[in-house]
Order: structure tokens, then sequence, then C-alpha cells
């Protein structure tokens, strides 16, 4: 019993520790957002908006479209032809669930793996003292151009994802079923309400920041062992998964208080 | 009488013992240690990365402690070549060379380019590197490079950023004598073109090398060996 309580104890306090860690990693970013003024800085936060936004739309736009067609032809089995009752499924089931939890998969497999890795290689070859040495806050110069490109490309992502789930979707979906596009659209647009718009870019910003929070947390603060390098990526990526699935139930609780 | 560019009092660590050193511009010193791990920790000490108590580092007239910005503004002054060289992996060498100057706090908006390449070329030449082969360096990435292209590569990066202290971190380890007396002819050259710099050798070896590599701008330049007590450690 008492071994039972003590690693249940070393868990909790793990776990506290890495909550901490992040919290420090994405504080940071926010607090010296001045840091992207400079040059090479910069490059750093374009490049990561190059491989974390732009390099994963096709993915992304594969995801929706699969999504949207998918989900289209089987509500139509479902519920009938009725469309107040697809559009609420759509608005409900896509674009507040399935947009912004696969768009943050996708990138959390995509680019947290690889912001974990590359951080715990660089902090194994020395680079981070040589940063410090050659005048340069590690901090600035790795941190806030991740951690801020990642929160803008996620909410930019899963508008893309949206898009083509609840727009290109159905018209491919008519190929296959029944389905009058003209009707649904309008009654699409009319369904949209601001605060949905509002509560889907604070939640996919919220996801974005996690990602990257965990992914640089984990590559910043590993063992400077080599063997840490892969286990960095799979670590980041486990955590993630679990950190993005807490941050969804929240949203899905707020949007049940409110509604 | 000259103000020292960097002045060590009372340094002591967990795998070295008590060291006192004081360098003046155009002048250097040698640090000599058989152990890697004690050469890793000093460097973390001179830097203010792992301070200690008793112990007073002054880079340029300033204690290297402190707030992170103070410290990072302090260490501007150093201009820092690692074992390998210590070029980013992740980067081109191109952006290598212009890091500094693009990354520091202080950073302009823009890196003024004007003259950088003719400057480039110059200081690569002086290593025995020509117009082409530097040029050609350029886009790669430093996993491309051998270690003597890194080292070289590193020496111009301090070039193109300024520097009041230039800081070797075992760069003449391993190289055969050809290309250490290249690196060592354009640490020479540093000398002259950087007005009041001093040189911080750390060198892996029991033994104080003689010849201090065949500097021969950097007078005087003293050589220490580091009192080892590594093994207490362990």
């Amino acid at each position: 019993m008492s071994s039972c309580s003590l690693a249940g104890t070393q868990v909790v306090r793990s776990v506290g520790s890495f909550v901490g860690q992040m919290i420090e990693v994405v504080g940071y970013a926010g607090t010296h957002l001045g840091a992207l003024r400079r040059p090479a800085v910069r490059l750093v936060f374009h490049k990561q908006v190059l491989f974390t936004g732009i390099q994963a739309l096709l993915p992304v736009v594969i995801a929706g479209l699969v999504v949207g067609i998918a989900l289209m032809t089987q509500m139509r089995a479902l519920l009938g032809s009725g469309v107040d009752l697809n559009v609420k499924m759509l608005r409900l089931v896509v674009m507040r669930e399935f947009a912004p939890l696969l768009t943050a998969f996708i990138v959390l497999g995509r680019s947290g793996s690889a912001m974990a890795t590359e951080l715990a290689g660089m902090k194994v070859r020395g680079e981070l003292r040589t940063l410090y040495l050659l005048g340069i806050s590690p901090g600035d110069y790795l941190l806030v151009p991740r951690i801020i490109g990642c929160a803008l490309a996620v909410p930019a992502l899963t508008l893309v994802f949206q898009f083509v789930a609840a727009v290109v979707g159905p018209v491919v979906a008519s190929f296959f079923v029944k389905l009058e596009l003209t009707p649904f659209y309008l009654e699409l647009v009319t369904e949209i309400r601001l605060l949905d718009v509002v509560l889907s870019l604070m939640k996919t910003t919220l996801l974005g920041l996690s990602i990257a929070g965990v992914a640089c947390a984990t590559g910043c603060f590993v063992p400077p062992e080599r063997t840490w390098i892969p286990q960095a990526a799979e670590l980041a990526v486990l955590r993630g998964f679990v950190l993005l699935l807490g941050v969804d139930l929240v949203f899905a609780l707020i949007h049940m208080l409110l509604s | 009488m000259k103000t020292p560019v960097i002045e060590v009092r009372g340094m002591e660590g967990e795998g070295f013992g008590p060291l006192d050193f004081s360098v003046s511009s155009g002048g250097g010193v040698v640090l000599s240690s058989g152990s890697n791990a004690v050469l890793d920790e000093l460097l973390e000490r001179l830097a203010g990365l792992a301070p200690s108590r008793e112990t007073s580092v002054r880079i340029d007239g300033g204690l290297p402690g402190g707030r992170e910005r103070e410290r990072l503004k302090r260490l501007e002054a150093i201009g820092y070549v690692a074992a390998e060289g210590g070029l980013l992996g992740n980067l081109k060498v191109w952006e290598n060379l212009l890091l500094p100057q693009g990354a520091r706090p202080a950073a302009a908006r823009a890196v003024d380019f004007d003259g950088l390449e003719g400057r480039v070329i110059e200081a690569f030449a002086v290593a025995g590197i020509d117009e082409a082969r530097a040029i050609g360096l350029m886009p790669k990435t430093p996993d491309r490079l051998s270690r003597f292209e890194r080292v070289v590569c590193a020496l111009v990066r301090c070039h193109l950023a300024g520097f009041r202290l230039l800081v070797g971190d075992r760069v003449f380890d391993g190289l055969d004598t050809g290309r250490s007396g290249r690196v060592a002819a354009l640490t020479d050259w540093l000398r002259g073109r950087h007005e009041g710099s001093a040189l911080l050798l750390l060198h892996h070896s029991s033994r104080v090398p003689d010849d201090a590599f065949g500097l021969t701008e950097w007078k005087p330049v003293e050589t220490l060996a580091l009192e080892d007590k590594s093994w207490l450690v362990s």
C-alpha cells in the first residue's frame, strides 16, 4: 500500500513539475513577444509558420474532405433529408469538435514531435550553451517563434478544415446522396453564431499553445543524453494527446454551461 | 595601466582547484585540463551559467552574473568558438554567420549587408579557403562541413559580430599541424582586426602546449594547467 501511494505521489509530482515547465515556457513566450522584431528570430518564426501551417495544409484538407463527405453521407442515412438536423449535426460535431481536435492531432504529430526532437537534439549537442555564450537568449530565439507560430497556425488550419468539411464536403457528397445544396448552405450560414466563432478561435489558439508548450517543455527539459532525443518526440506526442483531450473537454463544458 | 578584458579571482569548481588569472587587451591565456568535464564546468562558470560564491569573474569590466538580460548583454563581448565550431545544426552556414547580429537582444530590425561579403571572403582567405570554396560553403548545413571548416566558420562569425574576448574551446584539439596552423593564422589575423581584444583558449591535455599553438600576434600568451580534482567528485 505504501509503495503504491509512493508511486502515486511520484506520478503526481512529475505531472505537476511538467505542467509547471509548460506554463513557464508558454508564459515566457507570451511575455517576450518583442523578440519577434529581431531578424533572426523572425526567420525562425517564418520557418515555423511554413512548417506547421502551410506544409500541413494538404493533410488537413484531406482530413477535412474525408470527414465532410463521410459525415454528410452518414447523417443523410441516419437523419433523412431534413436540412435543419443535418446542419445542426455538422455544426456541433464537425465544426465544434472534429475540426479543432483532428487539426490539433495532425499538428501534434507533425510539428510537436519535430519541435521536441529538435530542441532535445540542440540541448544534447550543447547548442543551447553556445547560444548563451553568443549573447543570444535561447528562450527568445527558440521558444518565442515556435510557440507563437504554432498558436497562429492551429486556428488558421482549423478554419481551413472547417471550410473544407462544411462547404466542399457536401458538394462532393451530393454526387453520392441526394442533397439540395442551396437550402443547406443558407441554413448553415444562419446557424453559425458569433459565440461559436469566438469560442472556436479561443479553443484552437489554446490547442496551438498546448502543442507548442508541451513540445518545447519536453525538448528543453529532457536530460542532456543522446538516448533522450527520440524519447522526447514520443513523450511530447503522448503528453500532447492527453492535454489536447483535456482542453477539448474544458471547452465542451463551457459550451454546455453557455447553452 | 590597462583594464583587463577578463579577470578571474578565486574561481573554484567541483572539478578544478582555485583559479586566478587576468588577460589584458592584446594578450591571451591557455587553460589546460585532462578532463572535458572540467573544461565544460570552467566555461559555464566563466559565462555565469553556473555561478559560484566567492568567485569574481569580470568580463570587460562587468560581472557575468545577474539577471539574464544583463548577463546576455555582457556575453556579447565574447566571441565564442566551440570544439566542433558551435554552429547550429539546423541553420545553413550563412545563417550561422549572421546569427549574433540578427538574434541578440540589441539586434537591429535588419542585418546590415554593406561590405559583408567582402569581409567574409577576406576572413576565409586568411584560413586558406578561397572565394569559390567559401561561397560553396554558405548554403550547406554544418553537418556537411569538416571540423576544420566548422571552426573557421565560427571564427568568421566572431569576426562579423565583433568581440572583446575571443574564447576558443578546444578548437586546436584534434586538428593536424597544417589545419591547426591555418586556424592559428586566422586567430592571429583577428587580433589585428579587433583592437583591444584578448584571447582565452581552453585546451584538453594534461600537458600545457609550449608554443601556444604557434600564435604570434597575441602577446603575452600565458599558459596555465588547471588543478584537476575531478577524481574527488567521482
